[in-house]
């Protein structure tokens, strides 16, 4: 189980990005994290993945643990060798480099040749036309295949957790369902545990066990994925449906923004 | 002593090389063709020296503006281990032990300087890092006369200095040697680019450091490498550039060599860099081959700087600096 203890975010040193927040991604459970722009979600990754540092920020408080191991001291290099790989937002592929070079990169962190070739097989069943690709540079790869290019390469590090930064950003819905297909699978047939930043939230909450919801570098709610399709407040913030399943008009959504400002 | 190493290299060579002012017919055509190949073999160094540039470059987007500097101190490591350990008697088994020597210091200093220095540069931005390695420069090229006061600093080339004869070509061997040395170094640093994990990984953060460090690359771990690797690398450029310019404090002018080649072949690609030097040493030759006797020796480096300038009007991204593969 990845928990996280009550965390605090602070940049440059004195801007507080998250405020005490806690949260656990289940083991082979998909865990979505929801909210707004700006509202932590990409932070609290980076927090996992340990790099802040490069951005100038840092874990002031509280503490992150994978089954127990401290992770929120260790170098990301580490924390990726200790079982967390991160799927980035914006398809990071490495553009001059093969579709293969781009997975064995991946496995950086292992040593057993037969092993990673075996993990190459696998993210090639996942994703078959990475395979027809193989020797292609990846910047010429389409956006689709690239989102699967960076999934592909998180699961090279034979990950026990994955966390999934908006997968579905700026694709086409077709291929982003098929994504979702995929991290479904990953679940059910790769056992993996995955945490899963969306600012799709109907996508995210159709296919999470369970769910948070950030607000300001906090949480806001929590609860089953199924509980919280249904909650009014999720279904008119999130989801943009009023309890008989139609649009509301931007004008009461904006008051239920202003109430929930005041009661925050 | 203006600039000596780099714009005599070609006119002197040439006058000691008993060859005749360019004449009429054949004569002309087969001067021409030597200035080609004696400013390729030269050429050949230059790329050595620019590879350390590069290899630093790739890993970090920082600009060694101590290229030569570096150079210089590998150069004077050499030559203060050979005559300071007595092995400039011991011929080319001498001349590697004090190559092996200077690398492992070169290397030890690199190490030190990413550890404690650059590492709190992170996230700072390039314009610290610019002046950091300028003023470094600066220091080395203060303290190198200090540091190695009184020492000998030739290195004697380990083949017997006569002049050979390739396909009608006059060449002098030590000439011939250091351009294959360089050559080979070059296709070594290639391959470990290309072929091993750690060069992938290199390659990776080259591409994007962020990414690299996601997918489980210790990027601070391999900048510090690559700072290294660039430390041997300039031990072997500046020993090679000593053979056959004959070494000392003037070695770091060669640096200056370095800015037109890393900006006419891209900042961060070794093809580039090794045709940018080819470019540039061919040049130089011509410049001083044909130039230097109407308008007074020195030409060649107003001639790269002229390239310099092109290339900085023409192509700013450098001939293969292009931003690779990006999908329209």
């Amino acid at each position: 189980m990845l928990s996280i203890n009550n965390i605090e975010v602070v940049f440059d040193g004195t801007i507080l990005v998250l405020k005490g927040v806690t949260l656990a991604a289940h083991e082979g459970k998909i865990t979505a994290l929801l909210g707004a722009n700006g509202a932590g979600k990409t932070t609290t990754l980076k927090a996992i993945s340990g790099l802040l540092a490069a951005e100038r920020g840092a874990v002031t408080a509280g503490s992150i643990e994978l089954d127990g191991t401290r992770l929120d001291r260790m170098a990301p290099h580490d924390i990726v060798a200790g079982g967390v790989a991160q799927v980035f937002e914006g398809r990071r592929v490495f553009d001059g480099l093969s579709v293969e070079e781009n997975l064995l990169v991946g496995a950086h962190t292992r040593t057993n040749l037969t092993r990673i070739r075996a993990s190459m097989e696998e993210v090639f069943s996942y994703f078959p036309i990475l395979k027809e690709r193989r020797g292609q540079a990846a910047g010429y790869l389409s956006g689709g295949e690239q989102q699967m290019l960076v999934i592909g390469r998180a699961l090279m590090s034979d990950p026990q957790v994955i966390l999934f930064d908006e997968p579905s950003l700026g694709l086409a819905p077709l291929i982003v369902e098929n994504i979702f297909r995929i991290i479904g699978r990953l679940r059910d047939e790769g056992k993996h545990t995955i945490l899963l930043v969306e600012q799709n939230a109907a996508l995210a909450l159709a296919i999470a066990d369970h769910a948070y919801v950030m607000e300001t570098g906090r949480i806001a709610l929590e609860g089953p994925a199924a509980e919280l399709r249904q909650n009014p407040e999720i279904r008119e913030s999130y989801l943009g449906l009023n309890d008989a399943g139609a649009r509301r008009s931007y004008r009461d959504v904006k008051r239920n923004r202003r109430r929930q400002r005041w009661l925050a | 002593m203006r600039a000596a190493p780099i714009a005599t290299l070609n006119a002197t060579a040439a006058a000691s090389a008993g060859w005749p002012e360019a004449g009429g017919g054949h004569r002309f055509v087969a001067y021409f063709i030597w200035l080609v190949v004696y400013g390729a073999l030269a050429g050949a160094i230059y790329a050595l020296v620019a590879l350390t540039f590069v290899i630093v470059y790739k890993a970090s987007r920082t600009m060694n503006f101590a290229t030569g500097e570096w150079v210089m101190f590998g150069a004077l490591l050499t030559s203060s281990g050979l005559h300071g350990f007595n092995l400039a008697g011991a011929g080319l088994a001498g001349l590697l032990g004090a190559i092996l020597i200077a690398a492992l210091a070169m290397a030890a200093f690199a190490t030190a300087l990413s550890r404690v220095v650059l590492r709190h540069m992170t996230g700072r931005s390039l314009m610290a890092m610019i002046m950091l390695t300028l003023g470094l420069g600066t220091l080395m090229r203060g303290f190198g006369p200090i540091i190695f006061k009184g020492r000998a600093n030739a290195i004697v080339s380990p083949i017997e200095s006569d002049y050979i004869e390739i396909l009608g070509l006059v060449l002098p061997p030590e000439r011939l040697l250091s351009a294959v040395v360089a050559t080979l170094c070059i296709a070594a640093v290639g391959c470990f680019y290309q072929y091993t994990r750690t060069g992938l990984a290199l390659r990776a953060i080259a591409a994007d450091p962020a990414a690299a460090s996601g997918a489980g690359v210790d990027v601070t771990g391999h900048i510090t490498l690559s700072w290294a690797l660039a430390g041997i690398v300039a031990v072997v450029a500046g020993v090679l550039w000593s053979i056959v310019s004959g070494g000392g404090i003037g070695t770091a002018l060669v640096g200056m060599k370095v800015f037109p080649i890393v900006v006419i072949g891209g900042l961060n690609s070794i093809p580039g860099c090794i045709l940018g030097a080819m470019v540039i040493g061919v040049a130089d030759s011509l410049a001083s081959g044909y130039l230097d006797r109407l308008v007074g020796s020195g030409v060649s480096i107003v001639v790269s700087s002229l390239l310099l300038l092109a290339a900085l009007w023409l192509r700013p991204w450098g001939l293969f600096g292009e931003r690779v593969a990006t999908r329209v």
